[in-house]
């Protein structure tokens, strides 16, 4: 087996005075966070107050939990926003502009129809990037999607094309969830679930225009349908508190909105499979494993994440589907060496059996 | 690009983001990662292989079959197409193999 050496791990993803050296040893990657949800969910709505309400990086890295912890309490990055519109003209980008510097996607998904313009306006930010100096660099986009977007194309082009896996770290996926309409939206459209059961964060909105029960079944059906990621409310883009978890919802309420139970789904419901990761694994023989099952079953994996201790440091494990990213190494933190957590979210899968393959692939049973 | 045979490094895989950067670690990881598909694909009559030298994996078949993979995505690929068979590491008889409950009849 070859092992050669990544373009992009360590020496190559730091250009001459890039945001490496601010960061203590940091990935440098610029940073990619994906903001999607349906049609009329509310992202713009969501996006346009966090980029408002400070300097934009500083509320917006506190929300990326414990993936991004390491990079806290930095100074803002300079930020750019993609916006991506189904129609052949935009709107959004109007009611972005006053907060950030804006490109426009037209003309179709950029998951599908846009993709090679995404591509390309990626690329393009790329290079910028490294002819820029380094108090004009931009250090993150952040790409709202159009309403119809599936995330998981675009995941897989930035985590397969050569320039992009070199030079994006893709951060977090957001999906903003449309507290009024959700509920039918997630029985109705097999999109609206593939978008939530990907997301790192779902984003509740319009907390504020339905009643509490309808509000903790839709809660409840988006945990169901994606048990890994965090949840929170929103009101105009403002943070509110959602129904604890433990809350009764309606059996019957959630029974028709779970998956497997919309029109023409027929998919079993998604399990999260946490996996005993520490410093005693043994990476070699997990990326084998890891590896072979994507390959055997990366059609009924939704989403893989987590942090596992390496020899080569602690690295964000980051996948959709059967794809996974060129992983973010995290800056050392004491105490906090062997500490690790890998979350499998996936349909049809049997956990114990997925565990019992990992333990024997690598010898930690 | 390899120096010893001027193949091309791919841009960056995830794999071996959690090795050191040393020569003797990737080595072992090498060694480690080659041993464990050996012993993987001996059970479908298949024999893995890593020279060290050259890049990639080589696989080969009884019948003379034979390939080399650069990375572990291609490693599954190219050992399903020479042995016609699906490798599924949530599969019962593999896991029993590996924990050295049976004996694999490649190895006999």
């Amino acid at each position: 087996m070859t092992v050669p050496r990544p373009a992009r791990w360590k020496s190559a993803v730091r250009q001459p005075g890039a945001a490496a050296d601010d960061r203590g040893g940091v990935d440098s990657r610029l940073r990619l966070r994906v903001v999607g949800g349906f049609l009329g969910s509310g992202k713009t709505t969501w996006l346009r107050h966090r980029l408002r309400a400070s300097s934009m990086a500083g509320l917006i890295d506190s929300g990326a939990g414990a993936w991004s912890r390491g990079l806290r309490n930095r100074p803002p990055l300079k930020t750019v926003v993609l916006v991506n519109e189904f129609a052949g003209c935009a709107i959004d980008d109007s009611l972005l502009a006053a907060q950030a510097e804006v490109r426009v996607l037209t003309g179709g998904c950029v998951c599908c129809d846009a993709r090679e313009a995404l591509r390309q306006i990626l690329r393009g930010l790329v290079n910028e990037r490294h002819e820029s100096l380094p108090e004009q660099r931009v250090e993150r986009v952040i790409l709202e999607t159009s309403g119809l977007a599936d995330p998981r194309p675009i995941v897989e082009l930035v985590t397969s094309d050569a320039v992009l896996t070199s030079n994006l770290l893709l951060d977090e996926l957001v999906v903003t969830l449309d507290a009024v309409r959700g509920r039918e939206q997630l029985r109705s459209e097999a999109l609206g679930r593939a978008q939530v059961s990907l997301a790192d964060r779902i984003v509740v909105t319009k907390v504020d225009q339905t009643d509490p029960d309808e509000l903790a079944v839709v809660v409840a059906v988006a945990r169901r349908l994606n048990p890994g990621a965090r949840i929170s409310g929103a009101v105009q883009g403002v943070g509110c508190p959602l129904p604890d978890a433990s809350v009764p919802v309606d059996a019957a309420a959630l029974a028709e909105v779970s998956p497997g139970c919309g029109p023409g789904s027929g998919e079993p419901a998604p399990v999260a499979i946490e996996l005993p990761v520490d410093a005693t694994t043994d990476w070699p023989s997990f990326t084998v494993w890891l590896s072979a099952l994507l390959h055997a079953h990366g059609q009924r994996i939704l989403r893989i994440k987590g942090i596992v201790p390496t020899p080569a440091g602690r690295l964000v494990l980051q996948g959709v589907g059967a794809t996974v990213q060129v992983p973010e190494l995290l800056p050392d933190e004491t105490g906090r060496q062997t500490a690790g957590r890998v979350v499998m979210i996936g349909r049809g899968l049997d956990a114990e059996l997925v565990r019992r393959s990992f333990e024997t692939f690598t010898g930690s049973g | 690009m390899c120096g010893m045979c001027g193949v091309p490094a791919p841009p960056g895989l995830w794999s071996d983001a959690g090795i050191p950067d040393d020569p003797r670690d990737r080595l072992r990881a090498r060694i480690r990662r080659a041993d464990l598909i050996d012993r993987i694909v001996r059970r479908h009559g298949l024999r893995a292989l890593d020279r060290l030298v050259a890049p990639g994996l080589a696989l080969s078949s009884p019948t003379g079959g034979h390939a080399v993979a650069h990375e572990l995505a291609a490693v599954w690929v190219e050992a399903e197409r020479m042995c016609g068979r699906r490798i599924d590491p949530l599969d019962a008889g593999l896991l029993d193999t590996l924990a050295g409950r049976q004996v694999d009849a490649g190895e006999q």
